[in-house]
């Protein structure tokens, strides 16, 4: 159910907010937090994902055995996606070594790159693909993860004993040797792990603690953009008439705007979740309304989202719900610049010298 | 009053050109120059090793050094109007001079292989037309001449080896000091490399993308003795699609690009902030500071070598007296790393007085 009383709510507070910069923070509170957040935050949900690939894979393997239906192959698909948007906005380590992130997830493919290739596959029925277990990490990025799997599972008619179904087998396989890779490299103790909060050790990537909080809530910024123009405002289109709900990123299991609540959560989570995260930082530098103001900003845009259709398709065209939308894509849009324009200088920190502004 | 500041310099920088390029010891006696950002955010310039700081009118950009090396300029990063001479070996360094009002500078600029001529990317953007100034370093760099980049939003130029000849990347995008950096023709912009002569203006030679890669803006170039083109791209086109952001050029036939689809090309995220060759032509690397890596490739084959997770990397140059490469971060880091490998041979840290290193860096040999 759409709440109108809290989005009002949220574009009412949505204005530029004062901070300031009074106390410094110590390096020991940038530590505290990138600890938490590399064990609390990272760690936990890509254990997470790798459980769920775990439960998908398992369930591929039965279902092309004829052991499960189809209806419970897609729910193990919705529980590895769910997890997946919940970890989609750590971009960096681990997740960009080896194309993982577009391995997991291909998107946006605006030339339907997967489609054309899944297509010749399906045709040719190329046998290494489904009987050696390297052969498909070796294979086009394209046909490797969710977007290729959720085409099996949601659009071909696939049956047990066929190609298709033992293809859907190969990617949740794969999908859950990226997983364990990923959950493996981000694991607390691990070197990248430990790069987040211990200046100097395995890694130089940041020489000081304030910079790899830096990175963490840039990840922030960069994800609060994907959803507000990639995820909501493409595909919504200019109009309810010119909208393009194909652009969304999970039409096929009518799943978009789950999506988007869960990645708002998971922000939700990243900046003031456990004992505070970035909300705590705030406080501790004497910016208690910005902290409070940008919490309920988050939590609220994804309760907003919690309560909308799963599909944004419903969402493109119904007017009663397509203006709350890009409502709370304005929201996102305002979260967004107090970020980088108030919670940043507020704590101090410079995001993306150069990854921001390039030339 | 230039000479006064000129000579009070000078003095000031006596101590310093006493431990000039060759005798420094880290960094295995690089000379390498950057810009950057300090916590106050003025501007700088300097070598990696913190002995010169210049301070700068405003944001900088790119490094054209001379020849014979004992002249350099640093230009204003777009859309800027200054540019700074200075003595590498000393820090000694002249008063900004300014590009006429009607035009904005790219940041980037080349000597003739004689050092007679300076050549600058100006933008006349009342036109939208790219132009190369001609600037006579002798004589207080006075505008001799002005000829057409044959494209739009030139970005960085370098002389062919061995010739009189130049190359311009035309970024392709228009932009207009009144709209700040606000991109006014993506969906028709078109990049191009021309190799041009600059006696009369004349293309001698272009390269240009297939319609697929329209929105790819070639900006950054290095070159190889032997007349190797190495360029890196910035994508403009549909958020997250792979696109190849290096290619090689021989100055004739159509580019050759990496493999959009590899691993090594999808970790840079669509952006290439600056290339560069190794002092033997053999390797090529390139940085990506929106996704914070940079990349090794092979010139001849065209496959990745290795990379390195660096947040916020940009600068990159040939060390000028190995087989390295040397890498600057908006993090205050300058490494060395390994030319075959990609790994991390040497730091130094200027976290502490706040060094946000820019877009460049350049050796001096």
């Amino acid at each position: 159910m759409l709440d109108r009383r809290l989005l009002l709510a949220l574009m009412a507070c949505a204005t530029a907010l004062p901070f300031r910069s009074a106390r410094a923070l110590e390096m020991a509170n940038f530590v505290a937090v990138n600890q938490k957040i590399a064990q609390q935050h990272i760690a936990t949900r890509h254990a997470t994902f790798a459980a769920s690939c775990s439960g998908l894979s398992i369930t591929l393997v039965a279902f092309t055995a004829g052991r499960a239906e189809l209806y419970a192959a897609r729910q193990s698909f919705h529980a590895a996606m769910d997890a997946w948007q919940a970890v989609q906005h750590i971009r960096f380590g681990p997740s960009q070594i080896d194309a993982r992130q577009f391995r997991v997830q291909f998107w946006p493919d605006s030339r339907n790159r997967i489609g054309r290739q899944l297509g010749e596959i399906l045709i040719s029925e190329r046998e290494d693909l489904i009987s050696k277990p390297d052969a498909l990490a070796q294979a086009s990025i394209a046909i490797q993860g969710l977007p290729a799997l959720e085409r099996l599972l949601f659009e071909i008619d696939i049956a047990p004993g066929e190609y298709a179904g033992m293809l859907a087998a190969a990617i949740g396989d794969n999908l859950l040797r990226i997983a364990q890779d990923l959950e493996a490299e981000w694991a607390p103790g691990s070197a990248w792990s430990q790069g987040l909060y211990e200046p100097g050790s395995s890694s130089v990537a940041y020489p000081a603690p304030s910079q790899a909080s830096a990175a963490l809530l840039l990840s922030l910024v960069t994800q609060l953009n994907v959803i507000a123009s990639a995820k909501l405002r493409e595909p919504m289109g200019q109009s309810a008439e010119r909208a393009r709900p194909r652009l969304s990123e999970s039409w096929r299991s009518e799943r978009s705007i789950r999506n988007i609540a869960i990645n708002l959560d998971a922000l939700s989570d990243l900046f003031s979740g456990g004992d505070g995260h970035f909300a705590n930082l705030l406080i501790q530098s004497g910016n208690e309304t910005l902290a409070a103001d940008l919490q309920e900003r988050l939590r609220g845009c994804a309760q907003i989202m919690q309560g909308m259709p799963a599909s944004l398709e419903v969402l493109a065209t119904d007017l009663s719900l397509r203006i709350p939308a890009l409502d709370v894509a304005d929201v996102i849009d305002i979260s967004r610049q107090a970020v980088e324009q108030q919670v940043a200088p507020a704590l101090g920190l410079t995001l993306g010298f150069n990854s921001l502004d390039g030339d | 009053m230039a000479t006064d500041r000129r000579s009070f310099l000078a003095m000031a920088s006596a101590s310093l050109s006493m431990a000039s390029c060759p005798s420094w010891a880290a960094f295995n006696g690089s000379c390498v120059y950057g810009t950057w950002q300090d916590g106050e955010g003025r501007f700088h310039l300097g070598d990696i090793r913190g002995l010169t700081d210049i301070p700068l009118p405003g944001r900088g950009h790119d490094i054209a050094v001379s020849p014979n090396g004992d002249l350099a300029v640093v230009f204003a990063r777009r859309p800027g109007r200054f540019l700074l001479t200075f003595n590498p070996a000393t820090g000694e360094h002249d008063d900004p001079q300014w590009c006429p009002v009607d035009r904005h500078l790219f940041g980037h600029g080349v000597f003739s292989h004689d050092g007679a001529v300076l050549f600058v990317t100006e933008n006349d953007f009342e036109t939208g037309e790219g132009r190369i100034a001609v600037l006579d370093p002798r004589d207080r760099f006075r505008r001799i001449d002005d000829i057409s980049s044959h494209g739009v939003g030139p970005h960085d130029l370098l002389g062919w080896p061995n010739s009189d000849l130049i190359l311009v990347a035309n970024g392709g995008i228009h932009t207009h000091p009144e709209t700040g950096r606000e991109k006014l023709n993506l969906s028709t912009m078109e990049s191009s490399l021309v190799l041009l002569d600059p006696r009369d203006g004349n293309s001698i030679s272009s390269a240009v993308l297939p319609d697929a890669l329209q929105r790819l803006s070639l900006r950054h170039l290095d070159i190889s003795s032997n007349g190797t083109v190495v360029v890196g791209g910035q994508w403009e086109g549909e958020n997250g699609w792979p696109t190849p952001l290096v290619g090689v050029w021989d100055g004739s036939q159509p580019l050759t690009l990496v493999d959009a689809f590899s691993p090594a090309n999808l970790a840079m995220a669509g952006y290439v902030g600056s290339v560069a060759l190794n002092t033997a032509g053999t390797t090529i690397a390139a940085t990506s500071p929106v996704s914070g890596v940079i990349t090794l490739w092979d010139r001849e084959s065209l496959q990745a070598r290795g990379s390195t997770f660096l947040p916020d990397v940009c600068g990159l140059c040939a060390d000028p007296d190995g087989p390295d490469f040397m890498v600057s971060t908006g993090l205050g880091m300058v490494h060395k790393l390994d030319g075959q490998t990609a790994h991390i041979l040497e730091s130094r840290s200027h976290t502490v007085d706040q060094r946000l290193w820019d877009n460049h860096l350049v050796g001096v040999a």
